[in-house]
């Protein structure tokens, strides 16, 4: 019989030394509930995934038009829209309750209380970046969380009641198209729309206990301290779980990559180190494993730029893009003219000159000079981004 | 008779057939949150085809524009050419 409570994260097979760590502290102090680790990726046969702990990948997820889904995003997008689909999937299997939480966390207590808000009627509970206003020279700033999303959602929990699946459902819709960092546009992957959670969910609630979901944006209001017995402690209560977010094992003195200034001191300096050293022991020696959605089927690495023009260009596809976009973009684009030595304006060339309004004053693509001058700045632009000629050029 | 054997509930329904509504109950919630993402998904694909005519509407009138240029440099070239056929024609004419 399967447990109430299922705790999951979700990763690319590159993050599983971070996933491995969470899910040992997961297991230290919540043994009774069940384990999942959904997979951004597809399972590598040589690889071996934590133990004891249930693999879903991406593709059963039941996400439709899942190429097209996985071809559109690129991996931080892909492993951040996949979350509702997982947590549905969860939810429908039976589990009372599913938590969430990044594989960059670990767990120093148990939950208890989390669980109770649940049990006691929570349909969500998630956590404010902020429980306190930053203070001056803050690594992060009101504005940027205004930006980023209010909540952070590498903490989510979701139970079982009557609003709970209409709510991931509606989510699930949003990401499954515009699961983008586009800050401009009020978008950042799938944290911005958890934003209208309150609103749209009577009984969601925002957990502000400072000992949970302490992370690099909020520890300067925090006071991190150990006692004598070795237990974490946040504000004077137990720590209930750290966000490593941007943490490097390889230096340990940074509480994060994002503020490398200053360097930690104390307690700070103490849990850094210890998690440094699980993460350093976890899958040492390992072999880092390609993504499974990184590369055409020619071998061909697919770009960001690719991915964009897909989502912008085209809600679906017939047939997998990941055989036959490539194609679509060395294909003449019919708008443009050729150069004057020959050259042709492919599909891609065209999509990254409309997307830039600084090469839209600068060339037009009416112009036969002017054509021939873009296709010389768009072959540079090229050869530095890594896009492979094969994508782009028209002519063999 | 049966249903002597079966537990009933308060209101005296057998468990089985109270456990069997409950099911179909969130059956039908669920079918009706699959209809939504349906409606949701159907309105996405008609706005997509919609800006896709608008696009095909454009290449379509830069092809025809363009089909006119080729026409008209078309029927220049043909003029040239019965241009220089006009002088035989004049002594035709003046043999006549």
């Amino acid at each position: 019989m399967p447990s109430r409570t299922a705790i999951l994260t979700i990763c690319s097979n590159n993050y599983l030394s971070q996933a491995e760590v969470f899910f040992a502290s997961a297991r230290a102090f919540h043994p009774d509930a069940d384990l999942v680790l959904g997979l951004a990726d597809a399972k590598h046969p040589d690889e071996h995934y934590p133990e004891g702990v249930e693999v879903l990948t991406a593709d059963g997820l039941g996400i439709p038009d899942f190429s097209s889904f996985a071809f559109a995003y690129d991996v931080m997008e892909f492993n951040t829209a996949i979350k509702p689909f997982l947590m549905l999937r969860l939810l429908e299997r039976g589990y009372r309750t599913v938590v969430y939480f990044d594989p960059d966390i670990e767990l120093y207590r148990r939950l208890d209380d989390l669980l109770a808000l649940l049990d006691g009627g929570a349909s969500f509970v998630l956590t404010p970046h902020f429980s306190d206003p930053p203070g001056p020279g803050a690594a992060r700033t009101e504005r940027h969380i205004m930006q980023t999303g209010v909540y952070n959602l590498g903490f989510l929990a979701a139970s079982q009641s009557p609003e709970t699946e209409p709510i991931l459902r509606w989510w699930a819709r949003q990401l499954r198209y515009d699961c983008v960092n586009a800050q401009h546009e009020g978008l950042f992957v799938d944290q911005k729309y958890m934003d209208l959670l309150p609103g749209l969910a009577a009984q969601a609630h925002v957990l502000r206990d400072t000992g949970y979901n302490v992370a690099y944006w909020n520890l300067p209001r925090r006071v991190l301290s150990a006692t004598p017995g070795g237990i974490w402690q946040v504000d004077g209560r137990p720590l209930g779980f750290f966000h490593f977010s941007g943490f490097v094992p390889a230096r340990p003195y940074e509480l994060s990559k994002y503020t490398p200034e200053p360097r930690a001191t104390g307690a700070l300096a103490a849990l850094l180190y210890a998690y440094a050293q699980r993460r350093l022991a976890a899958r040492a020696g390992t072999t880092a494993r390609p993504y499974a959605y990184g590369r055409f089927r020619s071998g061909v690495p697919v770009p960001d730029m690719v991915r964009r023009m897909f989502r912008n260009k085209h809600l679906t596809w017939s047939g997998d893009p990941f055989a036959h976009y490539d194609r679509y973009c060395r294909l003449p684009h019919p708008a443009a003219c050729t150069g004057d030595t020959g050259e042709i304006v492919s599909n891609l060339m065209q999509y990254h000159h409309a997307a830039e309004p600084a090469l839209r004053l600068a060339f037009h693509l009416d112009n036969p000079v002017e054509v021939t001058a873009y296709t010389r700045r768009f072959a540079e632009m090229a050869a530095t981004a890594g896009v492979e000629g094969s994508l782009w050029r028209t002519m063999p | 008779m049966a249903d002597h054997a079966m537990k009933r509930n308060d209101a005296g329904l057998p468990d089985a057939s109270q456990a069997g509504t409950e099911a179909l109950v969130l059956r039908l919630r669920r079918l009706e949150l699959d209809l939504e993402d349906l409606r949701f998904e159907n309105a996405r694909l008609k706005s997509s085809i919609g800006e896709k005519q608008d696009e095909i509407m454009a290449l379509s009138d830069r092809l025809g524009h363009l089909q006119m240029l080729l026409d008209t440099r078309r029927r220049t070239m043909l003029w040239n050419r019965l241009r220089r056929l006009s002088p035989l024609r004049a002594m035709l004419r003046r043999q006549r």
